[in-house]
């Protein structure tokens, strides 16, 4: 909310700068964003009295006005056409800069020199109209200031930002009434005098509230015979600086006192009501509703409407209708200052989509206490602004009238709540600052009972009261401590420190981790998923884009966009990975199963660019096999298996399965070449994505040691052509097996393809390490076992040995 | 035969003297004390004198033949030292050449920093606990305090799957979860994703935040002002003040906002702090016992703080970063900088 110092002043005495002040109730709970002196740079701004005016030699659309400045004459060319001789208007001499940033110079204009220019509102930064000259509207003498002349176009604005619990500070008043408990003033309205007519408002309009569930509240005020017309400089200037767009003088007479006291307010074109008729209810079913704003809206069901006798003429609380509002002609105005209930405006204002300074205001809680004073301000104001007679007696619908239970406030509690030691004075006399009536409970002088004041909506509770207590001892007077606690051993971070270990494993590969959106698109969802196809997906029904329109059920898109977009700076070696969750629908919840995954995508070249590397060596997939053994390894996994896989988006002969305790946990392998294609990656393109639970449920929690062994070991090589559809692992078990207990390890140290070797075939050579645990093994035992390996690797898989 | 010695040590040494280059010394110390050497052949043939002459030249002769080993090995050291020396002289490389390696990668900032926020906190005495994403409207906003129809619900743009499932907006639905689950004393940070339907330079429709809650018998806002300013000393350095100031938050009363002297330009005023000096880092306050009814804890017993802090934020006045979008477009130019 935008708060005019000027317009404060009325409300408080405020002895401080505007610093200090917004500094006091940012301190207070009221943050205070922004300070702004306005009008300063208008002191050499002057008032001219135009005295003649002649046609510019020229030019037709030119005049020449000769103006009065006092103790001086000039003639400025002047483009405007409002001015007329005797006005009063702004002038500016030149090498005045204005708030613009525009220096004024002495200019010729088509001919004739014009030492400076007349101003419009705009031009002055006092508000929008640009269409022609500001024409002061009270006397004053020529060639004074205009910051002389007319000292409210000087004043300072505050920007606060108000809680929603507080929207008793919506206002002028409620900001003053905070300033006056922050600084130990007290705060004041302005009197108001009655003059009123003969006629009563009850013999012109017959108020039913039929509704008071949601109106508890309903006060009506009327002016007979107004003048519609533009509001005087000062009142326009004031809505400006609120934030508020100047209309004509009965409707910113509503929206100032709106400002001023937070109580929302709207003016009906009286001749347009039906049947001199107000009606409180409910909207009709499927009601539709033409809001002043010109939209036609489809009122939601419990819409409060304000109506005639025959149709709707308001939306409740937040906007009035195009068929009564007010127009150049309007000569009756009725008034209504009304209290609705919050909640029901929020629901219509949220059905609709609509948040208006009213509904704003009514969500928040208006003083049900200051309708009438709203009406009665609202209508002196109207009456001076346009004239007419306001109408006597009154309708003040309130047939139950809103009271504040009393709370009671222990001090000892507060102390310990805040940690601090107040005496049951110091509470009560806090509580008073702030209005609430704080009176003793006999029985206990540790405890009093304080009543808020009606503008309070958000004491009901002695927690709130509490909080009231510290805001005005000052958070900054609360001491520091430290709360004790028992220590005791802390297993929470155990994911945790899983997480980090699969970090380190992969940074240590030489993957970089990424953040990306837990939603995608649609098609990006369908696209990598391993998810059975009925499972679906989770859809927001609110996306922000439909390229975020469901929740991921892998990270791989994510990644590949990155990916691509790095590709796009130049970027084009690539390893990377995200550690996040994927969300599956679980028939039958309301939640979806929500997986944490590791997943990663790596392209370009397998070693960095430098001179002692060998180059143009694209990554395979083996590197990305490597970097998920030693990530088993490292968690403790070394039993998992990889199977050839049939992922559909990867290439069907380099691709794997994950397999641990015989569930599928993973994929890995190559992006197939029509996907690859389809996001148009320069190269060979890996990608791999693992179930990151199953993995940390199958750590081996505990290691056992093994013997170191003692006695030598003998090696021996094994050579062999075999089909390439024989699997490394295949052979490897099988000479496992075959080894007895004196095979320590088989490792593969040359595979070969191509040329020499027979077309579908493939040539593989094995180390085998001979030990055993309690002897040192003679070569012929070796020998023995080495042979029997080779025959049975030519009997069963038909491999013809090299050598 | 004496004689024989004698000239042959002395022919001997002065070969020895001579000879600078490492094949002749060996073909020289093979000639004299080989197998067949000229030496090894005169001892041999000591066995033929008579033995009281046999012992005296004996000794003798392998007097020499000690010495001459010792003179041919000083040689051969000598000559091996030269040749390395030489050798060494003419090898060399440019040791500022690039090692050889693989490069590391980096694990992101935001998670770097949240990993560094729960030691911290876990050194205060915090445990860490989890909760879904995806959440129940009640966890997410009833239970905290935030009816369908209150105000408040403004405060954050929800995503929505049905009128019971949203994307938690924040992390603090993991405080009811936690409450539900045991009795006080409760000391827990909830770290995670959080997702506000938001998108601009200062807001990102998925952020991260870490949440924290204490609750236990006698917990005052005094100790909520120890707590974060011991974090704030820790984390940001000791040199920055903190101020608390009172604000709103549905599960908090009374709520403080904390704001530290501004990081960027150490309170003077700046861009980064709007010129006011301080940064708004957290959002914190008591437990509001509405709370405790959802969770069945007793408020007449037990009190507790809360705060939360987006991480987002924390990095960005860590080092410096002036867009959050900057975190989640994931260049590896800014990922390899930390």
């Amino acid at each position: 909310m935008l708060v005019s110092l000027n317009w404060l002043k009325e409300f408080v005495e405020i002895d401080r700068s505007a610093e200090e002040i917004a500094d006091l109730l940012t301190m207070g709970g009221i943050e205070v964003d922004s300070v702004s002196h306005v009008g300063h740079e208008l002191d050499k701004v002057l008032t001219a009295k135009i005295e003649e005016i002649t046609p510019h030699p020229n030019s037709e659309k030119l005049t020449l006005a000769r103006i009065n400045l006092g103790k001086r004459e000039v003639t400025v060319v002047c483009g405007a056409l409002n001015i007329r001789v005797g006005q009063l208007v702004p002038y500016v001499a030149p090498g005045t800069v204005l708030s613009s940033g525009q220096k004024i110079e002495e200019t010729l204009i088509k001919g004739v020199l014009s030492p400076g220019m007349l101003c419009s509102e705009k031009e002055l930064g006092l508000g929008d109209d640009a269409s022609g000259i500001l024409v002061l509207d009270e006397p004053c003498e020529p060639g004074s200031s205009l910051t002389e002349a007319f000292p409210f176009v000087k004043d300072t604005v505050l920007e606060t930002s108000v809680t929603p619990n507080r929207g008793d500070c919506l206002s002028i008043l409620g900001t003053a009434r905070e300033v006056a408990a922050l600084t130990g003033k007290t705060w004041k309205v302005p009197k108001i005098p009655i003059e009123r007519g003969s006629v009563s408002v009850n013999e012109r309009v017959r108020v039913d509230v039929p509704d008071a569930d949601l109106c508890p509240r309903y006060v009506v005020t009327m002016i007979e015979g107004v003048n519609i017309g533009p509001s005087p400089l000062e009142i326009r200037l004031r809505l400006i600086r609120s934030g508020v767009r100047p209309i004509s003088n009965v409707v910113d007479a509503t929206n100032l006192i709106c400002m001023e006291c937070g109580q929302p307010l709207h003016a009906f074109d009286y001749n347009l009501l039906e049947d001199q008729r107000i009606v409180v209810r409910r909207c009709d079913p499927d009601e539709t509703f033409v809001t002043l704003d010109g939209a036609e809206r489809r009122l939601p069901v419990n819409a409060l409407t304000i109506r005639d006798g025959k149709r709707s003429v308001a939306l409740a609380g937040i906007m009035g209708g195009i068929n009564s509002e007010i127009k150049e002609d309007t000569a009756c105005v009725l008034i209504e200052s009304a209290c609705f209930e919050r909640f029901g405006i929020r629901r219509t204002a949220k059905a609709l989509g609509m948040s208006t300074e009213a509904s704003y205001r009514m969500e928040r809680g208006v003083d049900p206490e200051g309708t009438l004073w709203a009406a009665h301000r609202v209508a002196q104001l109207i009456r001076q602004l346009a004239g007419g007679t306001i109408l006597s007696g009154r309708v003040d619908v309130y047939p139950a009238p809103i009271t504040r239970p009393a709370v009671a406030v222990r001090t000892a509690k507060v102390n310990s709540l805040l940690g601090i030691n107040l005496s049951t004075e110091e509470v009560s006399s806090h509580l008073s600052m702030l209005g609430i009536t704080v009176e003793p409970v006999g029985s206990n002088d540790g405890e009093v009972m304080g009543t808020p004041p009606s503008w309070r909506w958000d004491l009901d509770r002695d927690e709130d009261m509490i909080e009231e207590v510290a805001r005005i001892h000052g958070f900054q007077n609360i001491p520091v401590s430290m709360p004790r606690y028992t220590s005791s051993p802390d297993r929470s971070s155990e994911s945790l420190d899983r997480i980090r270990q699969v970090n380190a494993v992969m940074n240590a590969s030489g993957f970089s981790e990424v953040i990306t959106m837990s939603f995608v698109s649609r098609e990006a969802a369908r696209e990598f998923s391993t998810q059975p196809r009925d499972s679906g997906e989770l859809a927001l029904i609110n996306p922000l884009t439909e390229d975020n329109a469901v929740m991921r059920t892998s990270l791989i898109a994510g990644i590949l966009a990155v990916a691509k977009r790095n590709i796009n700076f130049r970027s084009e070696n690539l390893k990377l990975y995200e550690v996040g969750k994927t969300f599956t629908p679980v028939p039958g919840e309301e939640l979806p199963r929500e997986d944490l995954r590791l997943a990663g995508v790596a392209t370009g070249s397998r070693h960095a660019e430098l001179w002692n590397l060998p180059r143009d060596q694209e990554l395979d997939f083996y590197d990305v096999k490597g970097v998920l053994e030693s990530l088993l390894e490292g968690l403790g996994v070394p039993e998992a298996t990889f199977v050839p896989s049939g992922v559909p988006f990867l290439h069907p002969g380099k691709s794997a399965d994950i397999i641990l305790a015989g569930e599928n946990i993973g994929f890995l392998g190559e992006a197939s070449p029509a996907k690859t294609r389809e996001h148009d990656m320069p190269g060979r393109v890996l990608m791999f994505e693992i179930l990151l639970e199953p993995l940390f449920l199958g750590m081996r929690k505990e290691r056992v040691f093994t013997p170191i062994p003692r006695y030598p070991y003998i090696e021996r090589d094994l050579s062999f052509i075999v089909e390439e559809k024989v699997s490394g692992d295949m052979i490897k078990h099988l000479i496992s097996r075959l080894g007895h207990d004196i095979i320590a390890s088989v490792i593969l140290f040359d595979l070969y393809r191509g040329k020499s070797i027979p077309e579908g075939c493939q040539s593989m050579a094995f180390r085998i390490r001979y030990q055993s645990e309690d002897r040192t093994l003679t070569d012929e035992e070796v020998q023995e076992v080495h042979a029997r390996v080779a025959n049975t690797l030519v009997r069963e898989l038909g491999a013809t040995m090299r050598e | 035969m004496k004689k024989q010695l004698d000239s042959l040590r002395e022919n001997t040494l002065e070969a020895i003297a001579h000879l600078d280059d490492e094949k002749a010394l060996a073909d020289a110390k093979t000639r004299v004390l080989g197998r067949k050497g000229e030496l090894t052949t005169l001892l041999r043939s000591l066995r033929d004198l008579p033995p009281e002459e046999r012992s005296k030249i004996g000794l003798l002769a392998n007097k020499i033949k000690v010495e001459l080993e010792e003179k041919f090995g000083q040689k051969e050291d000598a000559l091996r030292d030269q040749a390395e020396g030489k050798k060494l002289a003419g090898e060399f490389i440019d040791v500022t050449l690039p090692g050889r390696r693989s490069i590391p990668g980096r694990t992101h900032i935001l998670n770097r920093v949240t990993h560094e926020l729960i030691e911290v906190f876990r050194g205060l005495g915090f445990q860490l606990a989890e909760g879904p994403e995806v959440e129940l409207d009640y966890y997410n906003f009833e239970a905290l305090n935030i009816p369908r129809d209150h105000p408040a619900r403004d405060m954050q743009d929800t995503f929505y799957f049905s009128d019971n499932v949203v994307l938690r907006t924040h992390t603090s639905p993991v405080q009811i979860r936690t409450m539900e689950k045991q009795q006080p004393p409760v000391r827990v940070i909830c770290p995670g994703k959080v997702y506000r339907r938001d998108a601009d330079i200062t807001h990102s429709p998925m952020f991260m935040q870490i949440e924290g809650l204490w609750v236990d018998r006698g917990i005052s806002l005094a100790d909520l002002k120890g707590v974060l300013t011991a974090f704030v000393h820790e984390y940001f350095g000791d040199k920055y003040s903190l101020r608390f100031r009172p604000s709103f938050f549905p599960f908090t009363e009374p709520s403080a906002e904390v704001d530290i002297q501004c990081v960027i330009c150490g309170g003077s005023g700046c861009r980064t702090c709007s010129n006011t000096g301080w940064l708004e880092i957290l959002g914190s306050g008591m437990v509001d016992p509405e709370l405790y009814r959802f969770v069945n804890y007793d408020p007449e017993i037990f009190t507790g703080f809360a705060f939360g802090l987006g991480i987002e934020r924390v990095a960005m006045l860590k080092y410096g970063i002036p867009d959050i979008r900057t975190f989640y477009e994931n260049d590896v130019r800014f990922l390899n900088q930390f």
